[in-house]
């Protein structure tokens, strides 16, 4: 097990006790890491980061390689042909696992309703319903099936959360997270006004209606500038790639940070509290 | 007996209050006396002279035979629906009952009927209803029990607050068709009469 | 009726950039959202309430054919008359026959979304009859020849400024652009209008099938005017706006204006129950019921988006919806915008190909369903709209597109995605090619910057961190 700065942390609070016993008496917990097209393929720290939090919970997450897309894009589209395809390649990719973790809401939220991308086909729907009982969204995954609260860190940074629209209504992750960010040192968190607005990413929708979409983005952004945060946080990265994209366009210097991202820069970075 | 009307003088607080947040009036009245006084006053500081009003048994204890001098009061019987249209156009206010309040919303039950036509209540620019503090539910599910489902009125109106709009720049404006007053005279022999 | 002009893409990107247009629309609703909100979220019993509505109209669409055959029974014995209508074009002529046999010539309205569906006002003109809408909103678009931009709010997008140069060119008078003024204006004119009408014309909120009555909610007055004044009063009743009993009115009463507009009641609520009786001195004299089929019949019997006639038009969907907010109702081109309509057009016009594009319009962000009071799942069917679509005429090209993408995404060395990013910001021709061979990549980068393409993918990167929690131990 690697040690971090915050293992030697002295001040070993109350709040941290449930995260030092889950090191020292690892959880049995067989968990396999669903990576996510977008993270795998464009923000590959956000799976680094994730797989390092979990091992640092005692954890040996693995990653099963056959996994791929988990079919959402073809489902929105309205191709359940080829939906059902990829859920099937998931049902069995994860089949052996305890728990699958995941970090993006909105693809756990897909992960959680293959019951109705498999509709009526029985013997399916009964594996579809055991995968969703054991898939988390990483936060959900830290907060309600390890029962860890806080993770020791420091981010010395004012933090705006942006809660996707999947992650909340469809997969329910609310407080999760934001339980995670404000236990960390120094982290000041500002809610975001219209938080439950969606930021007009929207998967297709992106770029299918692009116009609509950016004037949907611009005014999530333009909610972001007046929080006055210096990072933008979420745990989708499609709603952050489309955030950032606009922010940069905009020469706006906000961090846009995914949550796995920013919990491993406290846990490891070098800032002081 | 003592409890329900300590019950009904409860209803009738909720009720006011609830009127009262969506822009009604309401004028307490302990007894017939100080109603029908809050009724001329009503009248003199709103300057009405032509009053239309339900028929007068309909409005016990209020008489509209007993208001100030030089108001012309008009009643629905033996008027020819025109006739009766035009006086209710013209009128600068309407004196109806009401058969139930509805406490949780503020709202008053009419219903239509010989006695009591819809007009009266719709087309002048002030309302003024008698409402009986023993005749107040606690809510719209509880009044609507009240009606057997054979015997309906033509109408029943649900009357909360005045006629409003918003949609010019949603700038809430009140009378734009119905009345732009709504003023009830709540009959509580509990209450302390104000005005 | 979808509006010839145009598909949703063209016509919102439009509006988007129409600046007064966005700022009126978020106004609006922002103010209803935030109005229901305040309702709402402090009182204990608004899940109950939700839940009863629920309930009753779940009922309502299961039982509907019953409903109906009893709401017509108890209709006509109180006197009134029950007509069915299984197009606009035959709502329109009963409504046109049976103003011709009572000589009408002069009618007003109250507000009806029914009647914007089957073209109510251009049928009744084109025969030469006078229409005029009574409802303040109505009557400015009406003024203006325009269609209703919100469920609820039907000129959100005109100005009090805008009001009073209709107001002005309609009267011939000069007028001042305050608010309480115009209304004031409006209630004379109107006024004049009832006093002369020979019909009145109204929709139905609901219908009551135990006592045959039918319920309007209405903030004006004018729905009591046009229900109290002429001979002769023609509601239009989707045909699925039913519900069983005084108790099921009761309890949509509890959630309809709150999800409309927060109130806890509307100004006026009636209850019609027949034509005036013989002793009273107002009231119409004939009461007509005109059931509007219009496509509903082929709803219920489809099993995917029966639950959609549940909808009672509270305009809740509206006033959260990210998109709508940003491209105002026009952009839908029906009659009903915003997510109901985006589900509702397409099914009611099925013979319509560019109403499936409605199904489109959506991020899928489900707040509708969040904010429905009687739990229509409006984003589930969204996406069984558009797989409706693609089952009827698949679109080829993007379903290989998919099944590439899926498979290359898998492959552990082609790191397709980064790869596709160097290139596009390489700046070279290869580039320019790029960008109009992938239209989404131009798209992305019409308002966005791309994002920095990384070294190397998770899949090239895990070796390396299975080798980290070796050396670890």
């Amino acid at each position: 097990m690697r040690l971090t700065a915050a293992d030697h942390s002295p001040a070993r609070s109350p709040q941290l006790h449930r995260y030092w016993s889950l090191r020292h008496n690892p959880p049995r917990v067989h968990t396999a890491l669903f990576i996510t097209c977008l993270a795998d393929q464009l923000r590959p720290s956000i799976g680094v980061a994730t797989v390092r939090i979990l091992r640092r919970l005692g954890l040996k997450p693995e990653f099963p390689a056959a996994q791929g897309c988990c079919g959402q894009p073809a489902w929105n589209l309205g191709h359940v042909n080829e939906a059902k395809v990829e859920a099937q390649r998931m049902l069995n990719v994860f089949r052996d696992y305890d728990a699958v973790v995941t970090p993006s809401g909105s693809c756990a939220a897909m992960v959680q309703h293959y019951s109705t991308v498999f509709g009526k086909d029985d013997a399916l729907t009964q594996e579809a319903h055991i995968l969703a009982a054991k898939t988390y969204e990483l936060s959900a995954f830290i907060v309600n099936r390890l029962g860890v609260k806080n993770l020791p860190g420091c981010f010395p940074h004012r933090v705006t959360w942006h809660a996707s629209c999947h992650g909340t209504r469809l997969a329910d992750v609310r407080s999760e997270p934001l339980q995670l960010l404000s236990g960390l040192e120094g982290l000041e968190l500002v809610p975001l006004p219209r938080a439950e607005d969606c930021c007009g990413f929207g998967g297709a929708f992106c770029v299918k209606f692009p116009e609509v979409s950016a004037a949907m983005g611009r005014e999530k952004c333009s909610h972001v500038s007046s929080t006055r945060a210096n990072v933008l946080a979420g745990n989708d990265a499609g709603c952050l790639l489309h955030l950032q994209g606009l922010l940069s366009r905009d020469g706006t210097p906000t961090r846009v940070l995914h949550l796995a991202e920013l919990l491993e820069e406290a846990a490891t970075g070098r800032a002081a509290c | 007996m003592r409890t329900d009307s300590l019950r009904n003088s409860q209803l009738a607080e909720q009720f006011s209050a609830a009127l009262r947040a969506v822009g009604g009036e309401v004028r307490m009245a302990r007894d017939a006396i100080a109603a029908q006084e809050h009724l001329n006053a009503v009248l003199a500081e709103s300057g009405v002279q032509h009053l239309v009003h339900h028929a007068v048994d309909t409005l016990a204890p209020l008489s509209p035979h007993e208001l100030g001098a030089g108001i012309s009061a008009h009643g629905p019987r033996g008027l020819s629906r025109i006739d009766h249209r035009d006086l209710c156009a013209s009128a600068d206010a309407g004196l109806t009952g009401a058969l139930v309040g509805i406490a949780a919303t503020g709202t008053l039950v009419l219903a239509a009927g010989r006695d009591t036509p819809r007009s009266t209540s719709l087309l002048p620019p002030l309302h003024i209803a008698l409402l009986h503090s023993q005749r107040i539910v606690p809510d719209l599910a509880s009044s609507l029990r009240l009606f057997s489902a054979n015997a309906l009125p033509s109408q029943l109106v649900h009357i909360t607050g005045p006629s409003r709009t918003g949609d010019i720049e949603h700038d809430l404006t009140t009378g734009v068709h119905g009345p732009a007053r709504l003023l009830v005279i709540l009959l509580d022999p509990n209450s302390e009469s104000s005005a | 009726m979808l509006s010839p002009e145009g598909n949703f893409a063209e016509r919102s990107s439009g509006a988007v950039t129409d600046d007064k247009l966005r700022k009126a629309v978020r106004k609006t609703v922002d103010r209803l959202r935030d109005l229901r909100r305040a309702d709402e979220l402090p009182d204990p019993k608004t899940l109950e309430r939700r839940a009863k509505a629920q309930a009753v109209r779940e009922h309502s669409v299961a039982e509907l054919p019953q409903l109906l055959a009893q709401f017509t029974e108890n209709c006509e014995r109180r006197g009134g008359h029950v007509h069915r209508a299984t197009d606009a074009h035959e709502a329109c002529s009963i409504a046109l026959s049976i103003l011709r046999s009572h000589g009408a010539q002069r009618v007003v309205k109250s507000k009806s979304m029914v009647t914007e569906e089957i073209g109510l006002n251009e049928a009744l003109e084109h025969a030469g009859l006078e229409v005029t809408e009574t409802d303040l909103g109505e009557w400015i678009i009406q003024l203006a020849g325009e269609k209703p931009s919100h469920i609820i709010l039907p000129a959100i997008h005109k100005t009090r400024h805008d009001v009073q140069a209709l107001f002005e060119a309609e009267s011939g008078m000069t007028l001042s652009s305050d608010t309480a003024r115009l209304c004031a204006h409006a209630r004379v004119r109107l006024r004049e209008k009832f006093l002369q009408a020979d019909a009145g014309v109204s929709g139905v909120n609901f219908a009551v099938a135990a006592t045959g009555s039918i319920a309007l909610f209405t903030n004006e007055g004018n729905g009591r005017l046009v229900t109290t004044l002429p001979r002769v009063h023609i509601a239009f009743l989707g045909m699925e706006r039913i519900v069983l009993d005084l108790d099921s009115l009761a309890a949509m009463a509890e959630v309809l204006p709150r999800s409309a507009t927060g109130q806890k009641l509307t100004s006026y609520f009636s209850i019609i129950t027949g034509p005036r009786r013989a002793d009273e001195v107002d009231g119409p004299d004939h009461l007509h019921v005109i059931v509007v089929d219009n496509g509903r019949s082929a709803v219920w019997k489809d099993p995917e988006f029966r639950d959609v006639l549940r909808c009672i038009r509270c305009a809740a969907c509206l006033n959260v919806c990210p998109v709508y907010a940003q491209v105002g109702g026009h952009s839908y081109g029906g009659t009903y915008p915003g997510p109901i309509g985006a589900v509702l057009t397409p099914l009611l016009r099925p013979e319509e190909r560019s109403a499936n594009e409605l199904a489109e319009a959506s991020t899928l962000c489900a707040a509708c369903t969040e904010a429905c009071p009687v739990g229509i799942p409006l984003h589930e069917m969204l996406v069984r709209l558009r797989a409706r679509e693609q089952k009827e005429h698949p679109r080829r090209l993007e379903r290989l597109a998919l099944r590439v993408a899926f498979r290359l995404l898998r492959s552990p060395r082609a790191a397709v995605i980064p790869r596709v990013l160097r290139l596009a910001a390489s700046g070279t021709g290869t580039a320019l090619l790029l960008k109009k061979l992938v239209p989404p990549l131009e798209r992305w980068q019409r308002a966005r910057s791309l994002p920095p393409a990384p070294a190397r993918t998770f899949r090239a990167l895990w070796q390396e961190l299975e080798m980290e929690e070796h050396h670890a131990h």
